[in-house]
């Protein structure tokens, strides 16, 4: 039994009879034409492993659902995907034409052979759907986290299966601060505590589980278009190297797990053997690695943005009518969210506008064109990438995602309720969650 | 309901729990005795592993930061710390759950 590390979340796990590809982003930009595998060489489809028995999907992020890698695989190759309290993952994967997709329930075992089991875990977060994934063989158990929120008892009982090798998370994958006004000071000094705190969580959900190898994975992206390099930055960013993450673990870590540090490309047995196919990125050659594929990636990424198209000339009738919907159909959300939004489409056939999610604020229209002075955020995107959204052609946090925006605001703090809406406005979803939300905070 | 804790028995800048159920949590900053519920509410991870510095209290698992004073929570304001109040008496810290 071993597993092949691919980048970011993506491995591909051997079994005596079998092959599961995990979270396939291999080849191409993700998460509109922004991030890049912290990788030293830019993949192409020969890295692509398509003689494959099954496919797992954590989760509808498009680093680890990612549609340009996903279409060199067969339609007829069985997906495995958690059930989640909503079915628009489902709906996507099957959109791909997918026609054998199995939905597990989370802790759910489920044979795929004599010698196969798995177990697919959804994650603790009440707004967001992820899952993690569990294979246990006669020769071994694997754990493969990706980017899933677990809680303690949850990762106590992954524990419980005394798994061989564990992948575990490491990175930042979020915008703050990197596309927040602050100066650079500050978001120096945030970017560095998130950074700390990354570290600190890789170590934490370690010892949680105590594998016998322990690997760094579901990592940070790079950014190689020129507008975000500088925030590669191992001095000032928040995106950590495996080093950085084997530095952390030495200070606190324990004897009973070894850290070990796969480059995109290398292997792993379950005896804790790492066949090298790869050098790793670390933070002493990082920026270097990231100056030389900027260049690289220089042309294609720009065709892929100038492919991505203009705004229509209807775009800001079309932003109004969107958010009138959303705001008004989610009245549970709005009394939670209570604040005002400038909200801006950059660009061709752009504009300004005003979301009011004042709670007191009991008719509409909730959003109409203009400018205030009082906002609470501020938000200013791509207007061809928010017609996306508003047509339900882009998810708005991989749009978010990206850090191809600008953010403010006022007073400056998170407003979990704004970001639940733009993760998915469907009432009944919002319903449910406050539902669950009312009972564990009120 | 109310718990009885010696104050020997929490040390300075240390996170002791008084609690098991429901889980809570006390810290001596020198000056004052703060309990708190011992769960992140984040993503339910026990905070006695949490880094104290000053009166913020970080989860270990996601960065999640708590002022301990008030409970308030630094990261997103929706997710607060349950705070108890305590009272002095001689050698005694009273918490009512």
């Amino acid at each position: 039994m071993k597993v092949k590390f691919l980048g970011q979340a993506c491995t591909l796990i051997e079994t005596k009879n079998k092959r599961i590809l995990c979270d396939p982003w291999i080849i191409g930009p993700c998460n509109v034409n922004s991030w890049y595998h912290l990788n030293n060489k830019i993949s192409d489809k020969t890295d692509i492993p398509t003689d494959i028995d099954y496919l797992y999907i954590s989760h509808e992020h498009t680093d680890h659902f990612h549609i340009e890698t996903l279409k060199e695989f067969s339609r007829d190759i069985p997906v495995l995907i958690c059930k989640f309290p909503t079915d628009r993952f489902y709906n996507a994967v099957v959109k791909q034409g997918f026609k054998d997709i199995t939905i597990l329930n989370s802790w759910e075992k489920e044979k795929l052979d004599d010698d196969l089991e798995v177990t697919i875990i959804k994650n603790s977060e009440l707004m967001l759907e992820d899952s993690a994934m569990l294979i246990k063989t006669k020769e071994g158990t694997i754990f493969c986290q990706t980017d899933c929120g677990m809680s303690y008892g949850a990762l106590q009982r992954v524990a419980n299966e005394k798994p061989d090798i564990g992948f575990f998370k490491f990175g930042a994958a979020n915008w703050y601060p990197v596309v927040y006004n602050y100066d650079k000071k500050k978001k120096d000094e945030i970017s560095k505590k998130r950074k700390l705190n990354k570290l600190t969580g890789f170590v934490s959900y370690v010892k949680a589980v105590k594998p016998k190898y322990a690997i760094p994975y579901a990592g940070p992206p790079i950014f190689l278009h020129e507008s975000l390099i500088d925030v590669n930055d191992p001095e000032t960013g928040m995106f950590a190297t495996p080093d950085e993450v084997l530095d952390a673990w030495n200070k606190e870590g324990e004897d009973s797990t070894q850290i070990k540090i796969m480059a995109p490309s290398d292997e792993i047995s379950v005896k804790g053997d790492v066949t090298k196919n790869n050098e790793p990125v670390f933070s002493n050659n990082k920026m270097e690695i990231i100056q030389k594929l900027s260049e690289e990636v220089r042309d294609d990424l720009k065709k892929r943005r100038d492919g991505e198209g203009t705004a229509s000339t209807n775009l800001n009738n079309q932003i109004v009518d969107y958010f009138d919907k959303i705001i008004s159909e989610n009245p549970i959300a709005r009394e939670r969210i209570d604040i005002k939004v400038q909200f801006v489409a950059e660009g061709k056939n752009g504009g300004e506008f005003v979301l009011d999610f004042s709670k007191d604020k009991d008719h509409g229209p909730y959003a109409k064109e203009g400018t205030i002075d009082d906002w609470n955020y501020y938000m200013k995107l791509p207007g061809h990438l928010i017609e996306k959204a508003v047509n339900n052609r882009l998810l708005w946090e991989t749009l978010f995602l990206s850090c191809r925006w600008k953010a403010d605001r006022k007073p400056d703090q998170w407003n979990e309720h704004l970001m639940n809406l733009f993760y998915d406005p469907d009432p009944k979803r919002i319903e449910n969650v406050y539902k669950i939300y009312d009972k564990m905070f009120k | 309901m109310s718990i009885t804790v010696k104050k020997k028995d929490v040390p300075k800048n240390k996170i002791i729990e008084v609690s098991s159920s429901p889980k809570i949590l006390m810290v001596f900053d020198g000056q004052d005795y703060h309990a708190f519920g011992g769960m992140c509410p984040h993503a339910q991870w026990p905070l006695e592993n949490g880094k104290i510095e000053k009166q913020n209290l970080t989860c270990v698992a996601h960065g999640y930061e708590f002022d301990i004073t008030n409970g308030n929570c630094l990261n997103n304001p929706s997710r607060d710390l349950k705070v108890y109040q305590v009272k002095i008496v001689g050698e005694d810290i009273i918490l009512e759950k």
